[in-house]
């Protein structure tokens, strides 16, 4: 592990060296680097010239503004520093200087302590919210319910009702004589009805 | 004096005539317990015969035996299709009468005078000439029927068969005599003048109910229907191939004739209901058959009703989509019972569709065959059953039949599933019984052959036929 | 002989070599490697035969090219009519490019029957190509019903356990429906005397036809149940999960790569082709059910615990964004349904593939059988991985582009279609990431995982090419777009209007 860190620290040194700021008295290479793929932002309408004169684009403008931007900039640039040296003093001070404190707040704080711990339980919230009903839902009611049984199962019963009606027709044939010369006449008895009135119209 | 040319335009029936009675001369001459083989022989040569007479008879076209028989083009056309028909059964049950033991050369003495009579049918131009041709036939296919007389199924079928399919010719004669009483005719063509000239009175109108009644029997169309299924299932397979489809091509012949030759009136509605109640009730009562050969029976029903959807059509179209798809039908439900004829091995014992279970990886050859027939008989283009179905359609949509033409459309979906349940059955199952089967005969082979390259044929090429179907039918309605 | 000389004849070499492969295998002794290599050396020398098409194809010409039309049958008028267009061209590509794979995943899970397997695929082959140049509606509906059968035995023969079930499911789901389609065509030829697609356009638009308006609604119709059965639409897909998990590897890869294209093709020749007015009134329903099927077909998908299933419901989502986009009517919306259909057929035929490869070591397909194979199977789990970004959609594969086509054309057409089916690309990530989290990442829970082999050079052969081509067609889509832009121009002419243009181009 030390290894990795020292290169990324020479890293940093470097890349910070190489983006020191014009309100440090550096010339920033990244500013430059990137500026024909950054649009300039037009400067605040309080600064536009009164005469409607309209932004001057590129480095000018910048310049420009330099002095108002140099002190935000120094202010900024205080302020992370700051930061930083004090999470490294509290960093110190709770793993290095009084290991029991630790313990000792995060007893404190309880419940709340839990929560940051487990990110604010948001991962648990959207496999309730979103996630699990979505499988769930899925599963029995799109699977189960449509899918096999409303649409599958329609085709199969249309296939078992054809099935029987296939059984009934079967009982036209009882292998009786009598009965097939029974659907003779009928059928003749039909026809010749039908005929009769056709041919008497 | 009878002129020379009358014999030939007779020629085809005298040829089978001559055929049978040979075939019945030199039964006895055969040992009571040899094969019947050269019988079988002689009678194909006599189909073969009448199919090179009925060529002939092409170029001599006109009627004969003062107008009692008339050769044209429509009846050339039924000629060639139930000669071809006959040849191939003949075929099919030189080897199927070996194995069920069957020593009866009349069997094939039956097919030809009964194809004398089917023939016939589609010449005659008289009614009483055309009960007699169908008494010929039918008292042939009621013998056939029972030929295996040791089975009671088989004695079976051919009694009902018998005594119902007289009960409905007696339908058909009365219907004859009513329209003589109504006409004073019994001749087709004068028939047709004096119905077109509107001499058609409430008499006309029952005498065609009553011959629709006789002839809607005899082609199996609901609701005259129920008999197919008992009948089918008892008869021996090749006698079912045959009885499936040349009587009913003949009848259908007649049916043409009368309906529109004739011009009877007043058909359109009886032959609507026919049609649809036929497809469903056959498609619907297919669905759970376990029997191949009832299965078949139902599908024979249904097809019929296929076919009566041309006859509602109009007439140039309509006629030749029916006569094209009685040619399809015939290839492809002969050649499905010949397969069942050979599957079903002595005593007919492999006739569930579970007994096919396999076939495919066992026997691939006949299940590719089964297979072709199957999927004619579905209606899946290549096969001349797609091209059957697709005139018949084609016939009702150009005539506005569009009502017609879902429930027939609806129907042909129906129907795949049980054709389909066989072709699963063969490639999809694990054999279930290991016994060998007897190797495919020559004779089969050339059965098989034949219905499989027709059925093919007509699936590719159906221009050929389709044009004969067409001037038969413009012969018809001239 | 030069290119050009080849070019009349392209198509029918095209559509029959497959069958012509098919009949040589007849005649092969039963020796399984002789057999397999000379179908894929078939099916190789197929798809570099099909290169021709993009090859010679002129995208400065509008219409259908390598025009092809002989009569057949006299008595209805038939003609053997081929040609394509940009669309049709890069579906017939498609066709030939997963072929080869498919032969080159069955190599060894094939084992019974192998010359039938064969004989079955380069049939389908032949249909499927059929079906997409075909410019006779006979012709075409002839090709259709050809490809039900060898489609329906290679699943209920090859399959797995309810094998039968989903195959006799399939056949009759489609055959059913498409008999309403060949009502429709017949009818069309009652009343024009042809079956030519472009004379009945004709006479479509140009209202030479009786009582057309009355009977146009139902052969929009009857067109439109035939191909939403195929692509498949909601609520008429509970087919296609059953058909996909029961068929062998190579049977899903085609299934899900071409079969399901062709319904999607036939929405878009022949429903928005032929019938412009009806599509259009009718659109509001049909695009509310590729909605529907969009993201119903996602969620679904998030809780299969079958992995071949997940696929599946994954190609209704899919193709309900292709649907969404045709019924746009803009040609962004278009162009990005032609995409997706492209880039649908890649990325899936290949998921499919990855499936059988893991079938073949553990003979499941569930995902709780898995878990962690990253660790044993680390270059199969890239392969995996790269498949399925682009499936999801990331940018720089294949997906992408389609899916952004079809949103922009879609939010072009009413933004809430595009809400509601951007939220459908959220959903692809949803389940495609957690079916990959299950199925790869973590621990090996099972100690039989931990053995399991990575994938063989034979396997590696296979992906390959799909990888490659979710990449390039990612990054360069214009090469596709060329033939296919002006294409989709000439389909929505008849349309009209314009509602939006190609975006960034």
């Amino acid at each position: 592990m030390l290894v990795p860190l020292v290169i990324l620290a020479i890293g940093s040194v470097v890349a910070g060296w190489v983006g020191v700021p014009h309100a440090l008295g550096g010339s920033n290479q990244f500013h430059q680097l990137l500026a024909p793929a950054i649009e300039q932002v037009e400067p605040a309408p309080s600064v536009a010239p009164a005469h409607g004169e309209l932004q001057q684009t590129g480095v000018e403008a910048h310049a420009q503004e330099s002095y108002t931007e140099t002190s935000k900039e120094r202010g900024l640039m205080v302020a992370s520093i700051a930061a930083a040296v004090l999470g490294l003093f509290f960093a110190w001070l709770l793993y290095c200087k009084r290991r029991d404190l630790p313990e000792r707040i995060t007893a404190h704080l309880g419940g709340l302590y839990d929560a940051v711990r487990n990110k604010y339980y948001v991962d648990e919230g959207y496999q309730a919210l979103f996630v699990w009903p979505l499988i769930e839902g899925s599963r029995q009611i799109l699977w189960r319910v449509i899918d096999v049984r409303a649409i599958d199962n329609t085709v199969n019963e249309a296939a078992d009702g054809a099935r029987a009606l296939s059984g009934e027709i079967r009982g036209m044939q009882s292998g009786n004589i009598r009965s097939y010369a029974g659907w003779v006449v009928a059928g003749g008895a039909l026809a010749l009805i039908y005929m009769l009135w056709a041919g008497v119209r | 004096m009878i002129p020379a040319e009358d014999y030939i335009r007779l020629l085809p029936e005298i040829v089978l005539a001559v055929f049978g009675v040979i075939v019945m001369l030199a039964e006895p001459l055969l040992g009571p317990r040899a094969s019947r083989k050269p019988l079988g022989i002689v009678a194909l040569v006599g189909t073969l015969a009448a199919l090179v007479a009925t060529v002939l008879q092409a170029d001599n076209l006109g009627p004969a035996f003062f107008s009692l028989v008339r050769v044209d083009d429509f009846s050339v056309f039924f000629h060639v299709v139930i000669e071809l028909i006959a040849a191939v059964v003949i075929l099919a049950s030189l080897e199927y009468l070996d194995t069920q033991q069957i020593h009866a050369g009349e069997f094939y003495a039956l097919i030809l005078f009964g194809s004398v009579g089917m023939v016939l049918m589609s010449s005659a131009m008289e009614l009483v000439l055309i009960f007699v041709a169908l008494e010929i036939s039918s008292i042939s296919t009621y013998i056939l029927a029972g030929f295996r007389r040791r089975i009671a199924t088989s004695s079976e079928s051919s009694l009902k068969y018998f005594l119902l399919g007289s009960f409905a010719t007696a339908f058909f004669l009365y219907g004859v005599a009513l329209i003589f009483g109504a006409t004073g005719s019994t001749n087709i063509q004068d028939l047709g003048e004096a119905l077109r000239a509107g001499h058609s009175s409430a008499l006309v109108y029952c005498a065609v109910a009553m011959m629709f009644v006789g002839l809607g029997f005899k082609v199996a169309s609901a609701p005259f229907h129920v008999w197919t299924p008992d009948v089918y299932e008892g008869a021996p397979a090749p006698v079912v191939a045959l009885m499936s489809t040349a009587p009913k091509a003949a009848v259908f012949a007649v049916m043409l004739r009368i309906f529109f030759m004739a011009s009877a009136p007043g058909w359109f509605w009886l032959v609507w209901i026919s049609a649809v109640l036929s497809m469903f009730i056959g498609n619907i009562g297919a669905l759970v058959q376990s029997n191949v050969k009832r299965m078949l029976a139902y599908s024979s029903i249904a097809h019929a009703g296929y076919l009566l959807i041309a006859f509602a059509a109009a007439q140039d179209i309509g006629i030749s989509a029916a006569m094209f798809y009685t040619a399809a039908y015939a290839a492809m439900n002969v050649g499905a019972f010949a397969v069942v004829s050979h599957f079903a091995a002595a005593g007919e014992r492999y006739v569930g569709i579970d007994d096919y279970a396999g076939l495919g990886r066992r026997y691939p050859v006949l299940a590719a065959c089964l297979s072709v027939f199957l999927l004619s008989l579905i209606g899946i283009p290549v096969t001349g059953g797609f091209f059957a179905k697709f005139y018949v359609f084609s016939a009702a949509l150009k005539s506005n039949l569009v009502g017609l033409t879902i429930l027939g459309v609806i129907n042909s979906a129906i129907a795949a599933y049980y054709y389909l349940r066989v072709i699963v059955v063969m490639y999809m199952r694990e054999p279930e019984q290991e016994e060998a089967l007897a190797p495919i005969s020559p004779s089969l082979g050339v059965a098989l052959a034949v219905s499989v390259f027709a059925t093919i044929y007509l699936g590719v090429l159906p221009g050929r036929v389709l044009e004969f179907a067409q001037a038969g039918a413009a012969r018809l309605i001239k | 002989m030069s290119p050009h000389e080849l070019n009349p004849l392209i198509l029918t070499l095209v559509t029959f070599v497959p069958t012509a492969g098919a009949i040589l295998l007849l005649l092969f002794p039963r020796r399984a490697s002789s057999i397999r290599s000379f179908a894929l050396i078939v099916a190789l020398g197929e798809f570099v035969l099909s290169l021709h098409l993009p090859l010679e194809f002129d995208t400065a010409k509008s219409g259908f090219q390598f025009d092809v039309n002989l009569p057949w049958i006299s008595s209805p008028n038939i003609h053997f009519h081929l040609g394509v267009d940009g669309i049709s061209m890069w579906l017939v590509v498609l066709t030939t490019f997963l072929v080869p794979l498919g032969v080159l995943v069955s190599w060894k899970s094939v084992r019974e029957r192998v010359k039938e397997f064969f004989i079955l695929f380069l049939l389908l082959e032949t249909a499927m190509i059929g079906v997409f140049v075909s410019l006779d509606l006979f012709l075409f509906y002839f090709f259709w019903e050809a490809s039900l059968i060898p489609m329906a035995l290679l699943i209920g023969m090859y399959g797995h356990e309810r094998r039968v079930y989903a195959a006799v499911k399939f056949f009759l789901y489609t055959m059913v429906a498409s008999v309403f389609m060949l009502a429709a065509i017949i009818w069309l030829y009652a009343q024009t005397g042809s079956f030519d697609y472009l004379v009945i356009q004709q006479a479509l638009h140009g209202e030479q036809i009786a009582n057309i308006s009355t009977a146009a609604e139902w052969l929009f119709l009857g067109f439109f149940i035939a191909f939403a059965v195929k692509v498949p639409l909601f609520p008429l897909h509970t087919w296609l999960p059953d058909a996909h998990v029961e068929a062998p590897t190579a049977g899903s890869v085609l299934l899900a790569g071409v079969l399901l294209k062709m319904g999607t093709y036939g929405l878009l020749r022949f429903n928005v082709g032929l019938f412009p007015a009806q599509a259009r009134e009718h659109a509001p329903w049909i695009v509310g059910l590729a909605i529907i099927g969009i993201i119903y077909g996602a969620l679904v998908a998030m809780v299969q615990p079958n992995l071949k299933k997940l696929i599946a419901y994954s190609s209704v989502s899919h193709l309900g964004f292709v649907v969404l986009g045709i019924f746009t009517f803009t040609q962004a919306g278009v162009d990005g349904a032609v995409y997706q259909m492209l880039a649908h057929g890649v990325s899936t035929g290949a998921l499919f593939m990855l499936a059988g490869m893991l079938y073949e070591r553990r003979h499941t397909y569930e995902i709780s059988e898995f878990g962690g194979l990253a660790t044993p199977m680390p270059v199969y789990a890239t392969f995996f991985l790269v498949i399925t970004l682009a499936s999801i959609g990331l940018p720089l594969l294949n997906g992408f582009i389609g899916e952004f086509l079809i949103l922009s054309g879609a939010f072009k057409a009413k933004a809430i279609y595009g809400v509601l089916a951007a939220s459908g690309v959220v959903w692809s990530a949803c389940y495609l990431l957690w079916m990959y989290q299950r199925v790869f990442f973590g621990t090996v829970k099972l100690e039989v995982n931990r053995t399991v082999p990575d994938i063989t050079a034979r396997e590696r052969l296979a992906l390959w090419p799909t990888a490659v081509a979710a990449l390039v067609m990612g990054v360069a889509p214009l090469v596709w777009f060329s033939a296919i832009d002006p294409a989709v121009r000439v389909a929505l002419g008849p349309l009209g209007r314009e509602l939006g243009r190609l975006v960034g181009q």
